[in-house]
């Protein structure tokens, strides 16, 4: 005992000493914290977390700081936006995963996370979560403004007379983008030689620009500025319907000619999600104060100044769209064999 | 001369006491973020866009505060690299070679302040380079394909791997090589396929920059004082003057310009930042220089080169930002991001749309180099009694920060353990002679070489001429053979 | 660094790591992906997965080799032996190992701290009781008590473990000066953290 003492030192000792009784007191202390009534009843009573899974900066960033500033008007408390970008987005959604249902931690999510469960990033898919889609973009194929090709059947007619000559950049592969030029390949029966660019869009768009690429399918939110600015020309919507741009007339939908392209229904969807296990009760009111968000001015700006869709979809139509655009685009993955864990694994049904 | 006038007036209207108050409490932030490890410039600009985005203030203060702390977080590393020889990043790397040797010989006080006054001349060439030639420099993005990014990165990893070897230039080849190695760790960019990844879904991603550089840099600095011989209280020299001499920043003034050319000139690639603008223009600094014995011991010219090039990226990369909408590095992204937030659209008609915008962010970006002048005069007075903290008291406050710093930037423990492994690795990597600066530079420029050649290859189907009948890319395939060429011959 | 004639010797043992860690990229590399297609991106040899790594592991064996062979000429390959033998004889250089050692388990000692939950809780208690005034309201989360208790510990300790010898005073100014900052700084700086620039603790 003496030579402990002196080992530590008179202070320390006593801390030591009395280490059991802080324990005991400690585990007393802990007992009524998690209890879940207290969790419910008026709800929220402190600051809410959205964990962002996309770096700062992006699309994702923006709208979740959007959905922060006009739930904490409706909410009545502090939202806080953090990026956990961590193992490709697998941080945040393993964080908000185990976290505690209590409805103070969110995830800001975009239509990316339902690819992580076969890209080995985390065990949950879509079954597990409830969506919030406040916005989303369309894909949008456009070429330089000098370019030869004038419309979306000179693009395809030179794909078909010389395979792999005609470059096309649609940002990383398996991304979005390259899966919305996978189903217009399938579609229209070419083959376009995909070069990948990570980083987000911007760099895929610089390379149409500098002429590295002949054409790219990015969204039409960021290529916008471009087009308005006469630098790139859109040639049609990798979508099911066509498009008004505001400044350069109707952009046809790529459906009209090769209505294959919809056989993937996979969207952008920018937003937020929760433990679909969260209590009903804390959801009600999330979705209560979603809709007046998704109705309100502000959004409907911030949508228009970035020609981003409204969408505002919760409950069991969000939930729906993100299965299905879920099965539809795993499977895919996993035909191109860039998945490491197989579908079949999480019980995602094959498509037909 | 439209655009000068324009910039006059904004430079006189944007002085509001509000303006210029908010604009002093972000630089001060921002010098703080850049100064303790591990905060860095782009989770400080985000941090502000929140702020000024919740509580609504106009564009142009906003704007201030978040030009007032990238600016200020780029100059803030200066004073840990120097008096403490912990760079917050692969940019203050360059400072910390230089400057730490003249912080241990007492001249620590007068280094920073020559990197603040370069750092403020840096800044001053960026707004300079925005007024005059943001036509031409718009256009130089567009230049730029694979094939030229390829070398860009592959030369950045060279000249840092030969200019910091100390034992052997072998060695310091190695450790560039096997930073680049650790970057083909997580999920490959081109293909999707994941490498190294040995199931750890945290690598998926790769092997982050900030935590490397945490590791690399400030481990072995805390375990070398902590366990050095030398009695702790009495290795440093007493802090002579905390101003520049005169005589030295007229020696400089060719170095200065030179540098800040170039930092301008490669901030405006998008994609390429502070790093290679450092190193690339000490490298030529050195090659310069009239006392080249002096690299490595301690030179000022070493420090005036990295310091003007790092600020000097800021206003490089504000034009393709600006008039592309293609953000130059992370907290220029960041930065994007809040101008759209606060409802200005960059892009090729911003120019038309908002002809006042760039005369402002160049007189925004004026004000904030002014205010850091004055801030980092003031701050150096605070942060070199630093090295009169005694080093047992010191260093476990950074391992603290350090330790926050890792996990603060993107919130989890891996990134910790991975630091503090990385961190016993690049000890032992010291000890036995091989260099930790180009590991670092080689982690985060070795995705950026790897990927642009893959795909530069895919796209020439294998063909390795376009290297060569690119104009750009011929310069620098040629750059590349001389300065291999040129330093074998002198060593 | 270590001396030159120790750093020859050195050589010899980190430059055949270097081989070796080639060696292991190479059989690593030579299972990954080449030729046809991946991911619906063209796979040709020059611009697989695997192409990089191959030059690495490549570079990575002569390049160590050249290091091994460098340090042998240079007389490292003599007395091999003594590097260990020397370790274990020479007290001065086994206590610097170990005190290296034992600086870097501190530092992993208190990421385990941080992580571990028991101890979370009981720190909760601590926060709880000394936010009851409504100050530091970040106490009363257990990342916030246990980020304050767990920094404080180590600083502590670690100022402790490395401060210069002779006789501390418990009861003095200077060591209450000490003690307030050793437990006041991780509070003030979790405080701000959480609270002023929302960034979440550990």
């Amino acid at each position: 005992m003496k030579r402990l003492k002196f080992v530590f030192g008179r202070g320390m000792w006593r801390l030591i000493r009395f280490s059991p009784c802080i324990l005991l007191l400690s585990v007393l202390g802990c007992g009524p914290i998690e209890a879940p009534n207290l969790v419910t009843s008026g709800w929220p009573k402190k600051p809410i977390t959205i964990s962002c899974f996309a770096a700062a900066g992006g699309g994702t960033d923006a709208v979740s700081r959007m959905i922060a500033k006009l739930m904490k008007e409706e909410l009545g408390v502090n939202v806080n936006v953090v990026n956990r970008t961590g193992g490709r987005g697998g941080a945040a959604i393993n964080y908000v995963g185990v976290r505690v249902r209590d409805g103070y931690n969110w995830g800001g999510f975009s239509e990316s996370m339902l690819t992580a469960s076969v890209l080995g990033i985390t065990e949950s898919t879509a079954s597990d979560w409830t969506f919030f889609m406040l916005a989303g973009a369309p894909g949008v194929l456009s070429v330089p403004e000098d370019s030869k090709y004038t419309d979306l059947e000179s693009l395809v007619a030179a794909a078909k007379a010389a395979p792999k000559t005609v470059k096309v950049s649609a940002s990383l592969t398996g991304g979005i983008w390259h899966t919305k030029l996978l189903a217009l390949e399938g579609a229209a029966d070419v083959s376009f030689q995909f070069i990948p660019y990570n980083k987000g869009s911007q760099p895929s768009q610089l390379a149409a620009l500098s002429g590295e690429v002949d054409a790219v399918l990015t969204s039409i939110s960021e290529q916008a500025e471009l087009i308005r600015g006469k630098k790139l020309r859109p040639l049609a919507m990798i979508e099911a319907d066509s498009y008004e741009f505001p400044e350069r007339g109707t952009i046809p939908s790529a459906a009209a000619a090769y209505p294959d392209v919809t056989k993937i229904p996979v969207s952008q969807f920018l937003g937020f999600a929760l433990p679909s296990d969260t209590p009903g009760v804390i959801l009600e009111k999330i979705t209560a104060a979603f809709e007046k968000i998704a109705a309100s001015d502000e959004v409907k700006a911030f949508c228009e100044s970035r020609l981003l869709t409204l969408q505002g979809w919760h409950g069991e139509e969000a939930d729906k769209r993100a299965q299905s655009a879920e099965q539809a685009w795993v499977w895919k993955l996993d035909e191109l064999g860039i998945t490491v864990e197989s579908p079949a694994a999480f019980e995602i049904p094959k498509p037909e | 001369m439209e655009a000068f006038v324009q910039f006059a007036h904004q430079f006189v209207v944007l002085a509001t006491p509000f303006n210029l108050l908010v604009l002093l409490g972000s630089i001060l932030l921002g010098i703080i973020f850049g100064a303790l490890p591990g905060l860095t410039a782009t989770l400080g600009v985000a941090l502000l866009t929140t702020v000024t985005y919740s509580i609504s203030l106009s564009v142009e203060t906003s704007m201030m505060a978040l030009m007032g702390v990238y600016v200020g977080a780029i100059y803030g590393g200066c004073h840990p690299a120097i008096l403490l020889n912990i760079p917050g990043t692969a940019a203050g790397a360059a400072t910390a070679v230089e400057g730490f040797p003249l912080s241990q010989q007492g001249r620590g006080g007068e280094a920073i302040a020559t990197a603040t006054v370069m750092s403020f001349l840096g800044t001053l060439f960026g707004v300079f380079a925005m007024l005059l030639c943001i036509p031409w420099l718009s256009r130089l993005a567009l230049l730029f394909q694979s094939s030229e990014y390829f070398l860009l990165a592959l030369f950045g990893v060279l000249i840092c791997g030969s200019l910091t070897a100390p034992d052997v230039p072998v060695k310091g080849w190695i450790a560039g090589l096997f930073g680049m190695l650790l970057a083909t760790v997580g999920m490959d960019p081109t293909h999707g396929f994941q490498r190294f990844t040995f199931g750890i879904p945290e690598l998926v991603e790769g092997i982050k920059p900030i935590p490397v550089i945490l590791g690399g840099f400030a481990i072995p600095q805390i375990i070398r004082s902590l366990t050095s011989k030398q009695d702790p209280a009495k290795t440093g020299n007493p802090i002579q003057s905390l101003w520049p001499k005169v005589l030295v920043l007229k020696q400089n003034v060719k170095t200065a310009i030179r540098s800040g050319l170039m930092g301008v000139g490669i901030g405006s690639i998008p994609g390429v930042g502070e790093d290679i603008a450092a190193w690339m223009s000490y490298d030529t600094a050195k090659r310069y220089s009239k006392n080249p014995g002096e690299y490595g011991e301690g030179s000022m010219e070493g420090v005036v080169a990295a310091e003007t090039a790092n600020n000097a990226c800021i206003g490089g990369a504000l034009i393709p930002l600006l008039t592309l909408g293609i953000p130059g590095s992370p907290p220029a992204m960041m930065l994007l991001g809040a101008i759209m937030l606060h409802g200005v659209i960059p892009g090729p008609r911003l120019p038309e749309e908002h002809p006042e915008f760039i005369p402002k962010m160049a007189a925004i970006l004026t004000w904030a180099s002014l205010f850091m002048l004055v801030c980092g005069f003031a701050v150096s007075r605070i942060s070199v009694y630093v090295l009169r903290i005694p080093v047992y008291l010191l260093m476990p406050f950074v391992a603290l920060f350090t330790v926050l710093g890792s996990y603060a930037f993107d919130y989890s423990l891996f990134n910790v353990w991975f630091m503090l492994g990385f961190g016993l690795l690049a000890y032992l990597m010291e000890e036995n002679g091989y260099p930790i600066a180009p590991l670092v530079i080689g982690i985060i420029l070795g995705p950026m070489a790897e990927d642009n050649l893959r795909r530069a290859l895919i796209d020439h189907q294998g063909s390795l001429l376009p290297f060569l009948t690119r104009p750009i890319s011929l310069a620098f395939v040629v750059l590349i053979c001389f300065s291999l060429f040129f330093r074998r011959r002198r060593s | 660094m270590l001396e030159r004639s120790e750093l020859r010797r050195a050589d010899i043992f980190s430059g055949s790591l270097i081989s070796l860690i080639g060696g292991l990229t190479l059989i690593g590399a030579s299972k990954m992906p080449m030729g046809g297609t991946y991911g619906g991106v063209d796979n040709p040899w020059y611009a697989s997965p695997g192409a990089i790594p191959l030059l690495l592991g490549a570079l990575f064996i002569l390049l160590g080799l050249a290091v091994v062979v460098h340090g042998w000429r240079q007389g490292g390959g003599r007395h091999l032996g003594d590097g260990v033998r020397c370790f274990v004889r020479d007290h001065d250089r086994r206590r610097r190992t170990l005190k290296i050692g034992g600086l870097w388990l501190g530092l992993v000692a208190y990421v385990l701290l941080l992580a571990w939950k028991p101890f979370a809780a009981s720190s909760l208690v601590f926060g709880r009781v000394l936010s009851a005034q409504g100050h530091f309201g970040f106490l009363t989360e257990a990342n916030g008590a246990n980020y304050w208790i767990s920094s404080a510990i180590f600083l502590t300790l670690f100022v402790w473990a490395f401060r210069p010898g002779g006789r501390v005073k418990i009861l003095s100014w200077r060591s209450m000066a000490l003690a307030t900052t050793l437990w006041g700084g991780p509070l003030l700086l979790g405080y701000l953290f959480s609270v002023h620039l929302h960034v979440p603790l550990p």
